[in-house]
Parts: C-alpha cells; structure tokens; sequence
C-alpha cells in the first residue's frame, strides 16, 4: 500500500503544479493591457540597420516585419470601438444615401467629385490609439529592408491611409516607394490619387497620371481615368501634348501602343 | 641500411611548452636500428617517449630532428608505408561501419583490386577470430574485438613490417596467448614486428631483441639473452643422494634445502658451479638439474630506470 | 582514387548520421510551415514560401557547417580513429579533401531535396514550377559549401567550440561586407580607408552569392550574376581548402 500511496501523491502533486501554471498564464492574460503592445517599434533598430543585420535573408526579414505590422493592424483596426467598422456593419441597413458635406459643389460636379466627399465622411483619425506611430515607422522598416516589395507602400499608401487620414507619411511611403521601383505604375497612380483626393492638387494629379500610364502593364482603368479628368477640368490640350511628345520619345512598341489608345480616348472625347 | 626495417638517426621530439613553461623533450636524439626478420620490444615506463617513437615511425609526428628509415626509405613520404602495418594503442575504428567495412574501406586505401579485397578481408577477419560479428556495427565492439580488429586492418596489406604499440593491451589471457603465438607465426614469415609494450614478461617471452627507453632516451639496447644473462643472479642445483651418503653433504660451505633424498643447493656465483658438481660426483649423488636464475627483465629494468 | 575512397566512406557516414536527418527534416517541416504562415501575410503567400523556402535551405546549411563541418576532423582527432588512416600510405590532403568531397556530396543530395519541396509547395500555391528560383538554390549551395570550408579550415587547428564561433564569425562578416563596401563610399576618407578596403577585400563577400531576393521579387540583376556569383565562391572556396589541406599537412596527430 505505501507504494500506491506515493504514486498517487507524487501524481497529484503535478497535476496541482500544472493547474497553477495554467491558472497563473489566464490570470496574467486577462491584465493584459494593449496599451504596452503600442511602443514596441521603438525597440526595433532603424531599417538600415535592420537591412544589415538580417546577415542576408532580406526577403525573410521584410516578410516578418511585415507579418507583424499585419497582424498588429488587423488586430486594432478590425476592433469593435471603429467607427468605421461601425459603419461597415451599419452599411447593410442604410437606405438613404450619404448626405454630401459640401453642398455647395455645383450640382453639375462630376461623381468623382462627389464621391471624395463622400469618403472624407467616413474617415477616421485613429491615431490616438497609436495606430498610427506603429504602422508608419514598421512600414518604413519594412520597405527599406526589402524596398522591392510593393505591397507595403501600397497597404501604407492606401489602405492605412484611408482609415486613419495620415496623408503627409502616406505620401512620403509612396514616394519612397516610387525611387526604389521607377518602373511600377502602381506608384504614380496613387500618388495621383493623393494628390487629388487629399491635396486637391489637380496638376500634380494629371502629371502623376501621365507618368503612370508610361509605364509597363499600365490598366486601362488609368487611361480611362486621365482621359476623364483632363477633359472634364479642361486639361485635354496640354495632355494631348505631353502624350504626343511622350509617343515620339519612347522606343518601346507596347508602351508605345499604351500612349496612343489613350491620345486615341481623349481625341475622341469632345 | 636496406636489410634495416628501421634505422633512426639522432631522432629528436621537442614540444613546445605551455605559456611560461620550457619546452619538453619527449625523445632525445634515439639511434635505433631494427633489422630485418626479429622481434624487437621497445619498453620503458609510461611517458618514456615509446608511443612518441611509433608515432615519428608511422609519420603521425613530424621530427623535430634526425632522420628516420623505414625498410630502407627515408620516411617523409607517404609511400614510405606501403608495406608497413601499424596497430595503435587502444585502437579505434569507425563506429558507423562494419567491421568488414571498414577492413574494406582500409584495402581500398591499399588500392588493392575487388576480388583481392574480398578474399584478404574474410581471411583476415578468420584469423583474428572475428567472422562471427564481421557485420556488426564497430561501435558495439567490446575492447578485445577492438584489439583484434585493429591486428586485422595492420595486416590488410600484407605488411614486412608491423609497428605495433602496447598490443596485448585490453586482452585476456587467451587474447594474449594467441597474439603472442600469431607474432611469433608473422615472425617465422619473414616479418618483422617492432613493438612497445609495459608488461615486460610478454617481451620476454617473444621478443628477440629489446630496447629500453627512458625520459625520451635509449639507456640499453641488445639481445634479450645478452641483458639478462649478464644478470645472472645465482644458480640453483638440484642432486639427488642415496640416504645413508645425506650426511656427506657440506651444509656449512653450501646453503641447502633438503626434502626426502632431494637436495637443492643455491649459489650466489656461477663460478662455483664446476666446484659443486665434482662434490656431488665424490658423495655419489646424482645431478638432476642446473638452473641459473637470471634476473627477469623486470628486475633489470627497475634497476636500469632507477638509475 | 584515395580522395574518391574517403570522399564515398564520409558519405556513408552522413547518410548513417541521425543529426544530418533530423536538421533535414526540419528544414522540410520549415519550408511546408510556409504554406501556413503565407496565410497570414494578404495576398503575400508565394512571396513568403519563396522566401522561406530559400531561408530554411541557407540557415540549413548554415548548421550543417557548424555542426558536421566541424566535426567532421575534430572527431577523427577526438576519437583517435585518425591514427590508423593516416598512417596508410595517403597524402595528408587526400584525407581532408575526401572528407571535404564526402559532405559536399550529401549537401548536394539534401540540397536537392529541399528544393524538390520547394517547388511542390510553390507549384501549390502559385500553379506554376518556378524554375527562376534555380540560380539562387545554386548559390545557397555555394554559399554553404564555402561555410563547411570555413569550418574545415578552422578545426584542423583549433578547439571545435572555438572553431564553431570563427565560422559563425566569418557567415556574419560575410554578410556585413555590404555594409563595409557602402560605409567607404558614403563616409569621406577618415585616413583608414586602406584598412577597411583590405578587410572587405579578403572578408568572403556572402552577399555576392546571395540571389534569394532578387529571385524572389522577379528583380533585373547585373548581367551574369549567377555566373560570377559561382565563378567568386568556387575560387574563393579552392583557397580556403588549399590551405587547409597545408594546415593539416603539417600538423602533429598527438
């Protein structure tokens, strides 16, 4: 019997200790504060040194930074104090449509214009949630240990721009972004967008356009959008002449064809 | 210096001390020759400098000076070991192989052909007495099984000369009684062995010459005979007398031991050994036998490394 | 040959070698959790099983050369089974190369495994056999061949925890030589550019073998970078080798 005995206890005993660990673990869970998680990037060294550090594995470096910064936003902004998530939800049971901030635009303002207002309605300063101080410098970090992955510029550009209104460190990411990759046209594009969504700078935005449809596997879309716009703000004559002077000067046949369809759109629009 | 298997020139091993200490001398300046066809031990006590000598033979060392022959060849290229087997001290082997493999594996070192190979390696493996674990892994080897398969990869070649250091180590007394006699038969082939050992009464049953080595220097070197018959320490004589002549005998000149008509007489000098037999003549006994007691080797190896 | 004899004899070692089996497996396991954490990255999965395909193969390599490398001469030497090979008639060289030969030859045969998984986790997620990745599976390969020869050089004659720190030293100098190289031309000459010029001429540049990225993210690269990157790691790894065979050519088997 005194065998059994000692069995049993030495059993219970361990139970009793991994019960307590557990417990502890939910305890200290529980007290948990997001709070604490919002100054973690501080802690992380600057991208250049981060680019150095990696001792070559780059593309694996950039994707974990850029898991983590994932990972992070979703957890904040997927969160049910968002407004914005509130009326992501809400959006299904609206009837009436957005009442537009600036009456005053004329009513014959084009759907885009109205549109922008729209947007502007809906969107949402999260930075005292500190959102913002983690996501522009992990994008930042991101970028310059791996400055050809496109993604994060445009997550940062974009997305994380529309949520939280940040237009001066979305601008500065996609330019960032557009000296590493010169050739990709998702830059320019939105940085044209920017720069009329946000700036209200509408040279910029043609110019910004004009750049983008240069480029290799430029959508249509973008022409559609430069033809639309030069015409409706009376750009069309100095755009018909920026694309001429830009088919004569490019060699490449594709871009070339690019060009032409879209002097062809405009040309026609009158 | 062809019929030489090993001749040593002023053969000098300096080691570099430690920081601060003095550099150690583990051999000083060893003229060694071993000729053709005997059986040569090389024995001191441990840190002598015996297992450093095998080590500059089997081109493990490097000299720090003097000059070493194997078989008539300078030793400095590997091919100086083509026909030279070496059996280290606690021989180990590749633990992932086989026994058959690794005696495979050595065979092929020797470039000798597939069907050679195999036929060397099962004979080999019988003669060592191994076939029966040939296909186990080496690392399940008992230290015996070790010994003996390091005999076996020494002989793989065929060697004239064997360089083996402390062999009987780690064997039982069968082990030892069948190495000794397996020497003695590589010796009546022609080969030579050269080896060291510390356990002296197995060199003075096989070897025919010995070298006695000490703090890296070579104190004595000859013919086992010649060392230890210049020892001769006393010679016992036994006779046999008729009862009645017991009284005859002289027991104040002589020291005698007596059991029924047996008389045993030892004598601290050889000189006097003529003188007792005519006595024995004139008292009528009868001589059974003369046997002078020669120092072993290993009194003459306490008395020589004391010194 | 002697060389071709050890070179197969390590082989068979490796092959028998629990510790070789199980970094692979983890390697594969590595490269099949890619599939999962590809999830969490939107829309960036091929990206990060590439990434971490390439990633497991290299930090792969990178503990069979400071694991095996190593051992690879220190155990002979631990475990005295030098004694009786190198006393055969065999070049003190022939030894070490074989040996050297004989891990490269199971480095291969994993090597090309892992890229097989590689292939089939990209082929499940992108539809397509990436044959773009190839160059730079080549120059991992190189890349770890270089670090075994590191780690071969050094314990022929250190002690094999401090042997394991050198390499580990070398991999990352190695790496930080772009680092070096962009320091001399950002920063004006401090009066010890000569110096610095030396150490990142004689450092082994890893970087010049690393495509991992450029392969990943489809970038232009200079032209005949794989051809450079193999023809530098080749030459750069005969040297070390070379002198390393001389190390241990003269070096006492106490």
């Amino acid at each position: 019997m005194r065998g059994a005995l000692k069995k049993i206890s030495v059993v219970s005993v361990l139970l009793l200790l991994c019960f307590i660990v557990n417990w502890t673990q939910r305890t200290m869970d529980r007290y948990r504060s997001i709070k604490f998680v919002d100054k973690r990037v501080i802690f992380l060294p600057k991208g250049e040194v981060l680019k150095y550090l990696s001792m070559g594995y780059r593309g694996l470096m950039g994707d974990w930074l850029w898991i983590r910064s994932v990972l992070y936003y979703g957890r904040r902004v997927v969160d049910e104090d968002n407004p914005y998530y509130q009326y992501a939800l809400k959006k299904g049971e609206r009837e009436e449509p957005l009442v537009s901030v600036s009456s005053q635009v004329s009513a014959a303002a084009d759907t885009l214009l109205q549109i922008r207002e729209e947007l502007k309605h809906i969107l949402y300063k999260a930075e005292s949630r500190g959102l913002v101080d983690y996501i522009y410098p992990m994008l930042d970090r991101v970028t310059s240990v791996d400055p050809h992955f496109v993604f994060p510029y445009i997550f940062g550009g974009l997305y994380v721009l529309m949520d939280t209104g940040e237009v001066d460190q979305a601008q500065k990411l996609l330019e960032k972004g557009y000296r590493a990759n010169p050739d990709r046209w998702e830059f320019p594009f939105y940085l044209g967008w920017i720069h009329w969504m946000y700036r209200e700078d509408l040279e910029k935005t043609v110019k910004y356009l004009l750049e983008a449809v240069k480029k290799k596997e430029c959508p249509s879309y973008v022409g559609n959008l430069l033809a639309g716009l030069s015409m409706k703000l009376g750009y069309k004559e100095s755009t018909l002449l920026y694309l001429k002077t830009m088919i004569n000067s490019t060699d490449n046949p594709e871009i070339r064809k690019q060009l032409e369809e879209v002097l062809e759109k405009i040309s026609k629009n009158r | 210096m062809a019929d030489l298997a090993i001749h040593t020139e002023n053969l000098t091993k300096v080691y570099r001390g430690d920081l601060g200490k003095r550099p150690i001398v583990a051999l000083d300046g060893l003229n060694c020759d071993v000729e053709r066809g005997e059986v040569f031990a090389f024995i001191g006590p441990n840190g002598a400098g015996k297992t450093t000598t095998i080590k500059l033979l089997t081109r493990l060392l490097r000299p720090t000076n003097g000059r070493i022959f194997i078989l008539g060849v300078e030793n400095k290229s590997h091919n100086s070991m083509e026909r030279v087997g070496y059996l280290p001290e606690l021989p180990n082997m590749y633990g992932y192989l086989s026994g058959r493999e690794f005696l495979d594996f050595i065979a092929r070192i020797f470039k000798l052909d597939f069907k050679e190979r195999k036929r060397r390696v099962s004979q080999l493996l019988e003669r060592v007495g191994l076939e029966k674990s040939s296909d186990v892994a080496i690392r399940n080897y008992s230290r015996g099984m070790l010994q003996r398969l390091g005999l076996a990869q020494a002989l793989i070649n065929d060697p004239e000369l064997l360089i083996l250091d402390e062999p009987m180590s780690g064997l039982d007394p069968i082990g030892r009684k069948d190495f000794r006699d397996l020497i003695l038969q590589l010796r009546d082939q022609g080969k030579t062995i050269f080896f060291s050992s510390h356990i002296l009464s197995d060199a003075e049953m096989i070897a025919d010459r010995v070298g006695i080595l000490n703090k890296g220097r070579l104190i004595n070197i000859g013919k086992l005979d010649d060392l230890t018959s210049s020892h001769i320490t006393s010679v016992d004589v036994t006779f046999r007398v008729e009862s009645d002549a017991l009284s005859r005998v002289d027991t104040k000149k002589y020291k005698t031991v007596i059991r029924d008509q047996n008389v045993m007489v030892r004598l601290n000098d050889s000189k006097e050994v003529n003188e007792l037999v005519k006595s024995i003549e004139r008292w009528g006994g009868q001589i059974i036998s003369v046997i002078p007691q020669r120092k072993s080797l290993e009194e003459i190896f306490m008395t020589e490394v004391g010194r | 040959m002697r060389v071709c004899t050890v070179a197969l004899n390590t082989f068979k070692e490796s092959i028998r070698n629990r510790v070789l089996l199980n970094i692979l497996i983890f390697a594969v396991g590595l490269i099949l959790l890619s599939l999962v954490i590809g999830d969490w990255s939107i829309y960036q999965q091929v990206k990060v099983i590439k990434d971490f395909g390439l990633s497991a193969m290299s930090i792969f390599g990178l503990l069979i050369a400071i694991f095996i490398g190593i051992r690879l001469v220190v155990q002979e030497l631990e475990q005295r089974t030098i004694y009786i090979i190198a006393s055969k008639p065999i070049r003190r060289w022939e030894i070490v190369i074989g040996k050297y030969l004989g891990l490269s030859l199971t480095l291969a045969v994993n090597v090309i495994i892992m890229t097989l998984v590689l292939l089939c986790t990209n082929y499940i997620t992108e539809g397509i056999i990436d044959f773009g990745l190839l160059p730079a599976v080549v120059l991992i390969y190189i890349e770890i061949l270089l670090i075994v020869g590191f780690s071969l050089f050094f314990s022929s004659f250190a002690a094999p925890t401090l042997s394991a720190v050198l390499t580990l030293a070398v991999f990352v100098i190695g790496h930080l030589s772009g680092f070096l190289r962009d320091y001399i031309e950002v920063y004006p000459d401090r009066g010890y550019h000569w110096l610095l010029k030396i150490i990142y001429y004689i450092a082994p540049n890893l970087e010049a073998l690393n495509l991992k990225m450029a392969v990943v993210e489809n970038l232009k690269q200079p032209p005949h970078a794989l051809l450079y990157g193999i023809v530098y790691g080749t030459a750069y790894l005969l040297v070390v080798l070379i002198v390393t065979a001389a190390v241990f050519h003269r070096r006492d088997l106490k």
